[in-house]
């Protein structure tokens, strides 16, 4: 075949558009930081890029639920803390309540102070975080105990608030039901209203040494395992927490790169931890079937 | 106390040692979940499972002494440990307290083995949630052997069927 001059110019010419083309894309990738501006570029990484894009902005939303169910759990932690610290002191002035060698006056002035722990419980029950009760459960903007003491917040509203992290539904609140009663029933308000009456009365020393010390040992009880089941929760969101912000670098350092072979390691790593957790879930589960249950309860 | 309801006592005290042995277990379990050392973990399930073993075979040895006992107080093979203690009246009570001991350490391992249980849930939904993102499905699947794509989930992009 002859090659005629037109033929090499317009090569020539192809050539060059090309040229300025891949040097414009270059310079585009350059300004933008990215591999892959337009979907023509390549198609799945771009694809995936965007779905990536979805989940880190869904991801960002997690990592603010969790900051705000932490806030939820410092306060808590805090809160039965100090309900542990007032128990132990009601526990000495029950206990120094039922001396018989006290005078009516010295019985009056232990009532005194119950009365005012009474108070300090009041003040824990209706703790709020930026206008919302932490222990009024669905009810979260009325206070969920009066000033007297009375638990004003309905049976309905005590319910479990939970939060989505990372599609989990998460449940981290307690109530009033759960934090200021005995067993669920009697509030521990009552249980000092009564402990308060009963000194100022004439034979207080049967109340005080049965009633009020087995009531107060069932509350204590009730506030360990809320302090157990806090520190749970704390473990949990923190390691939700970690999860996020891994997921949140490898995403970000994802959508800079473009890398598929980041991407695939990662889903690869991601497959196997997928079995390590479903073996971890398949051991340790039988032993509650075990007769011994039978054996220790009938 | 007769001879069987001493070692009885020594079973539950041996139960409630391991029990609290795998206590220790889950809650390193559960810091390995929370700095994502997914490798220790794994070692750590291996040893779970021998927990599992060891578990099951102090029950069955809990099992052979408390029947045992049960035929030196004449009374039927799988009677309860409240109803034997009882039979035993005051030399009972030595028991009572290692099987006190003993529910209360359950007690806390199915606190830990439950909150183990709940950071797994949450490791296994969040993975599936971090493979959607990244393959825009449910899952990243491939064709099965006659072709059609296995339980490729409709997505926005995605509509067909496999």
């Amino acid at each position: 075949m002859r090659i005629t001059h037109n033929m090499l110019h317009n090569t020539v010419l192809k050539d060059i558009t090309n040229t300025y083309r891949d040097v414009a894309k270059l310079h585009e990738q350059g300004s933008s930081g990215k591999k892959v501006r337009y979907p023509s570029d390549d198609a799945i990484v771009a694809t995936r890029a965007s779905n990536i894009g979805t989940k880190l902005r869904e991801i960002e939303q997690y990592q603010r639920n969790a900051s705000t169910v932490e806030t939820y759990i410092k306060s808590y932690d805090s809160i039965t803390d100090e309900l542990g610290a007032l128990s132990y002191r009601l526990r000495e002035l029950i206990v120094n309540g039922a001396n018989d060698t006290l005078t009516a006056d010295d019985r009056a002035t232990i009532a005194q102070e119950i009365d005012r722990i009474k108070d300090q419980f009041i003040q824990l029950a209706d703790t709020s975080i930026s206008g919302e009760y932490i222990f009024a459960g669905a009810e979260s903007i009325k206070m969920p105990v009066d000033a007297d003491g009375n638990i004003v917040m309905s049976a309905e509203a005590n319910v479990a608030r939970s939060v989505d992290l990372g599609r989990y539904r998460f449940e981290y609140n307690f109530t009033v039901y759960d934090a200021f009663t005995v067993d669920g029933n009697e509030s521990v308000f009552n249980l000092m209203s009564d402990l308060s009456k009963n000194l100022r009365g004439d034979n207080p020393n049967g109340y005080l040494n049965s009633h009020a010390l087995e009531k107060l040992d069932r509350y204590e009880s009730n506030i360990q395992s809320i302090i157990a089941r806090n520190g749970a929760n704390g473990n949990f969101v923190q390691m939700a927490t970690n999860r996020f912000d891994d997921s949140v670098v490898f995403m970000t350092e994802y959508l800079s790169k473009e890398q598929d072979a980041d991407f695939m390691e990662t889903y690869t790593n991601l497959q196997n931890l997928q079995a390590v957790l479903q073996a971890a879930m398949k051991t340790g589960g039988n032993i509650m079937n075990y007769s011994l249950v039978d054996y220790v309860r009938a | 106390m007769v001879k069987e309801a001493e070692t009885l006592k020594a079973v539950f005290n041996e139960f409630e040692h391991t029990v609290r042995e795998n206590i220790a277990l889950l809650k390193t379990q559960q810091q390995c979940m929370i700095n994502g050392e997914y490798e220790v973990f794994e070692q750590l399930t291996f040893k779970q499972e021998d927990f599992d073993r060891k578990l099951r075979l102090i029950e069955q040895q809990r099992a052979a002494v408390s029947d045992s006992l049960c035929e030196e107080l004449s009374i039927p093979t799988g009677t309860s440990i409240l109803q034997i203690v009882e039979k035993l009246g005051d030399e009972g009570r030595e028991l009572m307290v290692s099987v006190s001991r003993m529910i209360e350490a359950m007690r806390e391992l199915t606190f830990s083995r439950t909150n183990l249980e709940r950071m797994i849930n949450f490791q296994l939904s969040y993975i599936e949630f971090l493979q959607a993102g990244m393959a825009g499905t449910g899952k990243m699947h491939t064709y099965n052997p006659a072709g059609k794509s296995a339980n490729l989930q409709k997505t926005e992009r995605f509509q067909g069927d496999g």
